[in-house]
């Protein structure tokens, strides 16, 4: 997953999804077909035969972490995903993070934002290149309502 | 929390029994804020005797009691409604306190105090978080509560992280006397 996307100019959105199953040797009938669901479940299936050029900063993005997480991957490694994106946006990237991880994939997300950190299961704290600290594995919500302030 | 008001608004919508205005207050803020049955009739007598709201003259605890709004009391939420919180004045904010003094103390690094509170804050906003995760049973009023919270302390995360910047920019001296006059006046509120 790229900060600056890396979109290939020269294929559209569903083309630069489907391209990394291609590569792996998956039939390209199949592939395309993957890459309409990721691009479907980042809300971009009607711009699928769009060029990067024809994308808006947002749209472009949500392409390249559509095609980030399609297919079969172990690692996905993401420097600041939502960038471009709009708060709804970003909750629908970490979505398909989170979605991914729960097929057995170990994703790391390397971000400034709180709200993006506040969905990994654990947080790794960086200060001046070195890790610092880390958060220890937070109890379930309900704690969370039962200590919520009095009105 | 002005649960004057938050009944004012339950009852905007229609004559309301007292039980009934307390199960959708907590419904109405998503569950998270609890109020207990004394505090909603108390409430209610108040809005009564200010004429804010009416009710059908049963006895004052019968949960048969029902109550319905007055055009004074739209006018008093119409009014709450649309007038800001005061959030003007600079608030005694404890966290801010803890890292000035924490400057003070020759035997504590500034930058560690602050990541215990940045790493406690960001747990809380993974709890939050987590209650967004399963979507499908995620209401609109909670989804608002919840970004509410999250924003908040999203907002006390980056101060902390503005602080630690600069603390490692700066080498921490005791401030210029003159500074500090100069920098209070600044900062005076009006109100």
């Amino acid at each position: 997953m790229f900060q600056d996307f890396n979109l290939l100019a020269g294929l559209t959105a569903v083309e630069n999804v489907s391209l990394p199953l291609e590569l792996d040797g998956v039939p390209a009938k199949k592939a395309h077909a993957a890459g309409m669901a990721a691009l479907e479940e980042l809300g971009l299936a009607d711009l699928a035969t769009r060029y990067p050029d024809e994308l808006s900063g947002g749209e472009r993005q949500r392409a390249s972490i559509a095609r980030a997480v399609v297919g079969e991957r172990h690692l996905l490694l993401a420097d600041e995903p939502s960038g471009a994106l709009d708060s709804t946006n970003g909750e629908a990237v970490m979505r398909m993070i989170l979605a991914a991880c729960k097929r057995g994939v170990a994703a790391v997300v390397v971000t400034h934002d709180a709200h993006l950190a506040s969905w990994a299961e654990r947080v790794v704290f960086l200060r001046d290149g070195r890790v610092v600290d880390q958060t220890v594995t937070p109890p379930s919500p309900e704690s969370l309502l039962a200590t919520a302030p009095k009105p | 929390m002005s649960v004057r008001h938050a009944l004012l608004a339950l009852l905007s919508a229609g004559p309301k029994y007292g039980f009934q205005l307390r199960q959708e207050f907590e419904a109405s803020t998503g569950d998270v804020w609890p109020l207990n049955v004394g505090q909603v009739y108390s409430t209610l007598q108040r809005l009564e005797h200010s004429g804010q709201i009416e009710s059908d003259g049963s006895a004052a605890d019968s949960p048969q009691k029902s109550f319905r709004i007055t055009s004074e009391g739209r006018k008093e939420l119409d009014h709450w409604l649309r007038t800001p919180p005061d959030m003007t004045s600079p608030p005694r904010d404890e966290l801010v306190i803890k890292v000035l003094s924490a400057m003070r103390v020759p035997e504590v690094d500034v930058r560690d105090v602050i990541q215990v509170h940045r790493r406690y804050l960001v747990e809380l906003m993974q709890m939050w978080t987590r209650l967004k995760e399963d979507e499908a049973e995620f209401d609109l009023t909670l989804a608002l509560v919840v970004d509410a919270e999250l924003f908040r302390l999203d907002s006390v995360i980056r101060w902390l992280d503005a602080a630690d910047g600069r603390l490692r920019r700066a080498v921490i001296d005791p401030p210029i006397p003159s500074t500090v006059p100069l920098l209070r006046r600044r900062i005076v509120v009006r109100r």
